[in-house]
């Protein structure tokens, strides 16, 4: 699994738990030694007990762990260029829940090697969204939901989201988020200039 | 963005990015709004018309928010004859777009769906994300490895420098060759005793006294290294005369005569010393320096422990020049 990834997870555990508390999971989870390198690759099964193991040390069920950490990624000062880079994908909430079928190729765009979930979108129902991901690993729904709730604050737009079914097929987890857009100008969208980067 | 210039040169219509970024007036023409800067050619219909399809370079003169100082925004441009005379000018941002949308705060609104230029913003800040990302795992292997190199030429029981960083040092000043220095050989006399009667710590806690007396009797440019079980080996920088350098090992041995304690048992202990001179060689060559200060060691042991001897290079074969300490 890609570094970046893994790191995620430390992080945003450091940042929210302090760094004892992912020391300890670490230990549980039977994890080497040393922090995670965004631009190295680690063994996936790994994460998985780091995950599991963050579960049982906060006590909650790791779904929500993972929604906490999509909408964490999207709304952390310091990680602030990672709402740049989803923002670029579209003007509106919109627009951004349509070109989720690109985020996978976009992500390997900016990092060869780097393996984002496959997203498929369909509009079933006028602003009745239905976002079908597809993985390697379980928990990218959950993930994209709250990647989703912080973008939409982020567009000003009033949406409900939540996490559906999530099923196996052979090595690809299939997890299924539904998004309702009730307004999409619902309140002023956070500034987003271009050329933001020197 | 695009400009329509109707045949007689008058400005008809702007895109609305182009409007942003320098607004049109009332009956403007073509010479009013723009300057072809590469290839330079006045701003006519006629001169337009023969450069239909070529790549163009344009300012435009009436951009807004241009500082005092600042160069215009220069665009990229193609011209396309229309049918009924008038040209159409197709513009858009060079390779490097970003200082121009800082300057009139362009948003993703202001391009239109299929312009790239937006992807490519992408990728340069994605590029950025991931240049930073290695320049910090850069800087973490750095430090890791400035310990590393620390450690390797470090003695970790006294925390003097090793074998190692001796024959870097020595190497260093070989290739010099102009500077005068001194070099010393040092092993302890019945240190061994000590390991075998009163076990290792007790060794351990006589080397580490030892590196404190050795260390004491250094500036901040030698250097003093423990070279193997209770030898050491020290470098005395810019200096030419041997009697300091027989003073100094006069000091050290009598240092080391002065009984250690280790939990309420005495430890006593001496030293033997074999002492060179760099300017005692025309050439100086760390090997022959370090074995004639160790065969004059040698010859101090040989000739009763206790005592520096000094190497007398002019005689390579023959036997160091024995001279007992003073009382």
């Amino acid at each position: 699994m890609h570094g970046l990834i893994c790191k995620t997870l430390e992080e945003f555990v450091i940042a929210q738990h302090g760094s004892r508390v992912w020391a300890g999971i670490r230990r549980n989870a039977d994890a080497p030694h040393g922090r995670f390198e965004a631009l190295r690759t680690y063994d996936a099964d790994l994460m998985i007990r780091l995950i599991d193991a963050t579960g049982a040390r906060l006590n909650r069920p790791v779904t929500a762990i993972l929604e906490d950490i999509g909408h964490w990624i999207c709304t952390h000062p310091p990680l602030e260029h990672v709402r740049r880079l989803i923002r670029f994908s579209g003007r509106t909430f919109v627009d951004l829940l349509y070109s989720l079928d690109e985020l996978h190729d976009r992500g390997r765009m900016a990092l060869p090697g780097m393996d984002l979930p496959h997203f498929e979108i369909a509009e079933p129902k006028a602003n009745a969204f239905h976002v079908t991901s597809r993985w390697s690993f379980p928990g990218a729904g959950a993930v994209l939901a709250g990647s989703l709730r912080a973008m939409a604050d982020d567009y000003g737009t009033l949406a409900l989201i939540d996490t559906g079914r999530a099923r196996r097929i052979g090595d690809v987890w299939i997890d299924e988020v539904t998004v309702q857009v009730i307004e999409q100008a619902y309140q002023a969208p956070r500034e987003f200039t271009l050329g933001g980067v020197t | 963005m695009m400009l329509l210039l109707e045949p007689d040169g008058r400005v008809s219509h702007s895109g609305a990015t182009l409007a942003r970024i320098a607004p049109l007036r009332q009956k403007d023409r073509i010479a009013d709004v723009l300057r072809f800067v590469s290839p330079a050619f006045s701003a006519d219909m006629d001169a337009l018309r023969a450069r239909a399809g070529g790549r163009l370079k344009v300012e435009l003169l009436r951009e807004t928010q241009v500082g005092p100082g600042e160069r215009p925004t220069r665009l990229r441009c193609m011209a396309i004859p229309l049918v009924n005379g008038g040209v159409l000018l197709i513009l858009s941002f060079s390779a490097e777009p970003g200082e121009a949308l800082r300057r009139h705060r362009l948003t993703a609104q202001d391009f239109s769906e299929t312009d790239p230029t937006v992807d490519l913003l992408f990728l340069k800040e994605a590029h950025n994300v991931v240049l930073t990302e290695f320049q910090r795992l850069s800087d973490r292997l750095e430090t890791a490895r400035q310990a590393a190199e620390e450690e390797a030429v470090t003695d970790k029981l006294t925390g003097l420098s090793n074998r190692r960083a001796m024959d870097i040092h020595l190497a260093r000043l070989a290739e010099r060759q102009e500077q005068s220095f001194g070099l010393m050989h040092l092993d302890l006399d019945f240190f061994k005793s000590i390991n075998d009667t009163m076990g290792h710590a007790a060794g351990d806690h006589v080397l580490q006294h030892v590196a404190r007396i050795l260390r004491a009797q250094v500036r901040r440019d030698d250097m003093v290294a423990r070279t193997g079980g209770d030898e050491f080996m020290l470098v005395f920088a810019d200096c030419e005369e041997v009697e300091i350098m027989r003073r100094i090992a006069t000091r050290i041995i009598g240092r080391l005569e002065t009984p250690i304690d280790w939990q309420g048992h005495t430890c006593r202990i001496s030293g033997s010393i074999g002492i060179t001179m760099s300017n005692f060689y025309d050439e100086i060559e760390t090997t022959r320096l370090v074995s004639d200060a160790d065969r004059a060691l040698y010859e101090s042991k040989r000739s009763g422990r206790s005592r520096l001897s000094i190497a007398d290079p002019d005689f390579a074969g023959r036997r160091a020049s024995d001279v007992p300490p003073p009382a």
